[in-house]
């Protein structure tokens, strides 16, 4: 390694240089040209080429797609049940029956007939005559 | 003494950006950065100055990264340097990519440790294990190497802008 190379790497590597030797190093024109090439090589491949960079905070991971519906599909679902619920409680509580003793079915009522307003008689033979054949 | 939340909050970017460029994958990378961050706070954190912290997080993160490839998983093609850069410079990038790719394995991770991760060069040698002297040769041969293999691209790209300002932290 020349002494040129060994001066210009540590002036761009910011390591302790002696000024009068750099100063001979860039006065050649390989000392110039050598610096060139690593200012070229570090914005190349040095801290400032873009990569990817490590959040501070993991993110979570990503759900699918399709999924994304679900929570809120879930949600829904819940409510519904939750309202139904208490709409049937609501409209299912009726005032209380008024009281009108006990009920007494139709068969328990007695029911007298009416006086006969007039009496037809039949007589048989008179009025009617049997006949034989059963049909 | 620094505890295990200020050493993930100072250098996990720098330790992803190492192994991704290591392991080839950011979800890879990712998960051994976690990895990485989970031996510090099994650990107890090294009662040391910054520098040397920081060489202690990176070597955890080679280690496991050298396992991680060793353990038989094929390493894939390199992150992409430019993502969205014009075709020129997409063209460059993958073309560094391999070139990196074909270093050696020390080299390479001298290399990454300087340029992804930002380490000096006593944190690359205590990182890595060599000296100082051993960080500076292999850092010029792997950039020597670089420069002969994009000799061609990098001669388009002397003539672009650059910047400055690699060297903060």
């Amino acid at each position: 390694m020349s002494e040129i190379h060994d001066c210009v790497a540590a002036f761009v590597d910011g390591e302790p240089i002696d000024p009068e030797q750099l100063d001979r190093a860039l006065a050649d024109a390989e000392g110039r040209a050598y610096l060139i090439d690593l200012l070229v090589l570090r914005g190349l491949y040095g801290r400032r080429a873009p990569l990817t960079t490590i959040p501070d905070v993991p993110e979570p991971p990503a759900r699918p797609a399709r999924l994304r519906w679900v929570p809120a599909a879930a949600a829904v679902v819940v409510l519904s049940v939750l309202g139904g619920y208490v709409a049937g409680r609501q409209s299912g509580e009726r005032p209380p029956a008024p009281d009108v003793g006990p009920l007494r079915t139709q068969t328990e009522i007695t029911i007298t007939a009416p006086a006969p307003t007039q009496v037809i008689r039949l007589e048989p033979g008179v009025d009617w005559r049997e006949r034989g054949g059963g049909g | 003494m620094a505890d295990a939340d200020v050493l993930f909050a100072e250098h996990r970017q720098g330790v992803f950006r190492y192994l991704c460029r290591i392991v080839g994958q950011t979800e890879t990378a990712r998960d051994l950065t976690q990895e990485v961050f989970l031996r510090v706070s099994r650990t107890r954190v090294p009662d040391a100055d910054p520098a040397s912290l920081r060489a202690w997080v990176f070597r955890i993160a080679r280690n496991l990264a050298l396992n991680h490839l060793r353990d038989g998983h094929r390493r894939p093609h390199l992150v992409a340097a430019v993502d969205r850069a014009e075709p020129a410079v997409q063209e460059l990038a993958a073309a560094l990519n391999e070139a990196v790719a074909s270093l050696s394995e020390v080299d390479r991770d001298v290399f990454l440790l300087r340029e992804t991760a930002g380490l000096n060069y006593e944190e690359i040698a205590a990182t890595c294990g060599l000296t100082v002297e051993a960080v500076r040769a292999r850092l010029h041969r792997a950039r020597q190497q670089l420069r002969v293999a994009l000799e061609g691209p990098l001669l388009v790209h002397r003539r672009r802008p650059v910047s400055f300002g690699e060297g903060e932290r």
